[in-house]
């Protein structure tokens, strides 16, 4: 049988991802100086999980290292070890040892130097552990297993009971539970699949690589657990927390992985019925000395764990299926939005109404459809406490990162490629912007500097936004720079915010010194076009000696947009709805490009000429007034027809020149209509408005 | 036609090989005699599949199972099932 390993792969990349995230989470807040036992469990089950997770697909290498760390953390949680900002510190370095494991190739060893790492890493923790790791073994050479049978184990040929009499040759088979706890309700049982469970005591002489041996064959789809005689009371605790078993009451689960006799339990209840109604049963246990703490709590964790699993389930999806669905939802609502208009053309008012019934749960089907893309941005913006940590320690500055609005959501899409262009510009606000400990003292400020994330919804996009307390935008520095780097012949008449807007051109850096965090020119370039490629804008804020704001705009979704549909000559075109403020007649403006709208100049630009649209324009044009970004525009066309939804499909590279358009879309009638760009027309209109100059002047 | 009654009376003997070959057909067979008592006297072999379909039928059904042959006690003993196998009056 041949089993299809990458896509459990990347199943473990992700999961191991997620831990290694919750891991470092809980470390940098032990760091903060969070005293929470919690944390530290949280650590210790990141690191047990991988190791468990990674034991399957056979990575010894982050087997045996995150082994280390579990013993390491072990002594912290049994209280034998404090942790302290040198330990954290160490742990960190793990993590991150374990993450450059974890992604390392598959199917390949591990490089020389990051086993070299992981050795030089390994000596740090067990000086650590020091003398705490002498292990005393009890050993009556019982071996405890536990063996919940894959699925698949009949189909495969295999059998459960030939591997308890192998087992039965290697030593003796003291003591064999089989569980039926998997085992469904009979109408539902599949008679060829393997629902056994077994827990088995094992008096033996032979060493664990045999014994690992008989369940060689059976590894692949089965969970197998193997506990050396005299274990410390940890490795029940690991076992109870693996051990599938949902529900069960913590009693039974000590039972069965023998850590406790039944009669010590049933002692134990009688104990709690009698004597103190109130106390939990883990409590006595411990108490009575019957069970060790750990594999109480342990066991507490399962069930804890049992519970919120019923809670809250989520199913791992195969991104390329979600984007099926909602690539078909997309078509749904374009034959829709035609089915819509073919009958209310019909005078059958019972279609009208099943039509219109069917056009509603098709807008919540695509709204359900289109939020199961969204993932809330927390997670992005948590893993930068780790690299404002990191390089504010570097750099010997002090800089706290608050994080607001991490549950807003936005497209997947766009959250995974938001993290690169986000890092660097956190990367450059520690390294430009806020100063030194002693520079802010100097300048009568906080010795910590402040950074502030923030996310959240603002009229149909969401709005990004990274503060810094720092030094601010210097505009006489980027100006000297641009201008001695070519960019520019004079700032003399630019205003702020496109001088700031330099920074963001290719090969531009600031940096007095070139440090290896930022100030090396790459990057701020990429940031602007990897945010102009998710159809989003940067905008910066500066406040001089006080600090700085980037705000990042980015659509809700990239699939789907609501529009207004007009057209110039034949061709018709989609405005994003939510760009849209108002229509109105254009009138009489002779050869202007602005007009009066009750006071205010709107600059605006003609379709039909962007288009080089030589039809005869209609006696009456109208002109649609968009806003982006707090600035407005009109475009003139010549019909207004109407609001509809629609797909964005990507237009190819040939037609990447026509900046003004940023997909196309297929209407009703089968005519592709091109979707407007609306932040480059707006800026186009806004640069013309600047270069003729006397439009204010003119409207007086 | 035999009635429940006379079903619960009388036990399903089950005889020959039980193993994963036989299981599909024998979940339907031990399914059409809900609650039968079994004798398991003739059963010539046993593995997993059948031992798990005992377990089943013992919980579900609430049969009981007796008269074991040598080779379905050595299965369940293996299993530390022994005491699923009712005595003989």
């Amino acid at each position: 049988m041949t089993l299809d390993l990458t896509a459990a792969m990347q199943t473990y990349a992700a999961e191991s991802q997620e831990l290694l995230e919750e891991m470092e989470r809980a470390l940098l807040a032990l760091e903060a100086g969070r005293q929470d036992p919690d944390l530290i469990d949280a650590i210790f089950r990141s690191a047990h999980t991988i190791k468990g997770s990674s034991g399957m697909f056979g990575l010894d290498a982050v087997v045996a290292f995150a082994h280390e760390v579990e013993t390491l953390l072990e002594l912290v949680r049994s209280g034998q070890r404090t942790i302290d900002t040198p330990l954290v510190s160490l742990l960190l370095r793990c993590h991150d040892h374990i993450a450059a494991l974890v992604n390392s190739p598959p199917g390949e060893d591990p490089q020389a130097d990051l086993l070299v790492q992981g050795d030089a890493l390994k000596t740090e923790l067990q000086a650590w552990l020091g003398d705490a790791s002498d292990d005393d073994r009890t050993s009556e050479n019982v071996w405890h297993i536990s063996l919940r049978c894959g699925r698949e184990l009949f189909r495969d040929g295999m059998d459960p009971l030939s591997i308890l009499r192998y087992l039965g040759t290697l030593g003796e088979l003291i003591n064999v539970t089989t569980l039926d706890d998997a085992l469904p309700p009979i109408e539902r049982m599949d008679p060829t699949a393997c629902y056994l469970g077994f827990e088995i005591d094992l008096r033996t002489e032979t060493d664990k690589q045999t014994l690992e041996a008989a369940f060689d064959f059976v590894r692949e789809s089965s969970q197998v657990h193997l506990i050396p005689p005299g274990s410390k009371t940890a490795l029940w605790a690991e076992l109870i927390q693996a051990l599938p078993e949902g529900d069960d009451k913590l009693g039974e689960i000590l039972v069965r992985t023998g850590v406790l006799t039944r009669q010590e339990l049933a002692a134990a209840m009688g104990i709690q019925v009698i004597d103190s109604p109130d106390k939990q049963l883990g409590e006595i246990l411990v108490e009575q000395g019957l069970a060790p703490p750990e594999a109480v709590k342990a066991a507490l964790g399962r069930q804890a764990q049992a519970r919120r699993t019923g809670g809250e389930r989520y199913v791992r999806v195969e991104a390329d299926k979600l984007d099926r669905l909602v690539d078909l939802v997309g078509e749904l609502v374009i034959s829709s939005t035609v089915t819509t208009l073919r009958s209310s053309h019909s005078d059958d008012r019972a279609l009208q109404e099943a039509v219109a019934t069917s056009a509603r749960f098709i807008e919540e089907v695509r709204d359900a459809a289109l939020g199961l893309r969204m993932v809330p941005i927390g997670g992005t913006f948590n893993r930068f406490q780790r690299v404002v940590h990191d390089l504010s320690q570097e750099l010997g500055k002090q800089i706290d990162l608050v994080i607001s609005g991490g549950e807003t959501e936005l497209d997947k899409t766009v959250v995974d490629r938001i993290g690169d262009p986000l890092t660097h510009l956190v990367r450059n606000a520690i390294d430009h912007a806020i100063e030194s400990p002693e520079e802010r003292l100097a300048a009568g400020k906080d010795p910590r500097g402040r950074l502030q994330l923030n996310a959240h919804h603002e009229n149909g996009s969401i709005l990004i936004e990274l503060s810094d307390d720092g030094r601010g935008f210097d505009r006489e520095r980027i100006a000297s720079k641009a201008i001695e780097r070519g960019l520019i012949d004079s700032t003399e008449g630019i205003p702020d915010q496109d001088v700031f807007q330099l920074i963001f051109a290719p090969g531009f850096s600031t940096a007095e010194q070139v440090s290896n965090l930022s100030g090396r020119g790459v990057g701020m370039d990429v940031v602007k076009r990897t945010i102009e490629d998710l159809r989003g804008t940067v905008e910066l804020e500066n406040r001089p000696g006080q600090g700085a704001t980037v705000r990042l705009r980015m659509p809700l979704t990239l699939a789907i947009i609501d529009g207004f549909l007009v057209s110039v000559g034949d061709a018709r075109y989609v405005v994003p709805l939510d760009t849209v403020e108002e229509c109105m007649e254009l009138g009489t403006v002779g050869r202007r490009d602005y007009l009066d709208l009750r006071g205010e100049v709107l600059p605006f630009l003609r379709l039909r000429d962007l288009l080089h649209d030589t039809t005869e324009a209609p006696a009456r044009q109208s002109v649609v007034v968009v806003s982006y970004a707090g600035k407005k525009a009109g475009l003139v066309v010549d019909r207004l027809l109407g609001e509809l939804q629609t797909v964005i499909k990507p237009l190819g590279e040939v037609f990447s020149a026509l900046k003004w358009i940023s997909g196309c879309t297929v209407l009703d009638v089968g005519q592709v209509g091109l979707i407007l760009d609306v932040p480059v027309l707006v800026a186009q209109a806004e640069r013309r408005e600047v270069t003729s100059g006397h439009h204010a002047a003119a409207l007086k | 036609m035999s009635t429940q009654e006379e079903c619960t009376a009388h036990p399903l003997c089950l005889s020959g090989p039980l193993t994963i070959y036989e299981a599909g057909e024998m979940k339907e067979r031990l399914l059409a005699r809900h609650g039968a008592t079994l004798d398991l006297s003739g059963v010539t072999e046993c593995d997993g599949s059948g031992i798990q379909l005992l377990m089943l039928i013992h919980r579900d059904a609430g049969s009981r199972l007796t008269a074991a042959s040598e080779t379905v006690a050595e299965a369940l003993r293996l299993c530390g099932l022994s005491h699923l196998i009712e005595k003989q009056p």
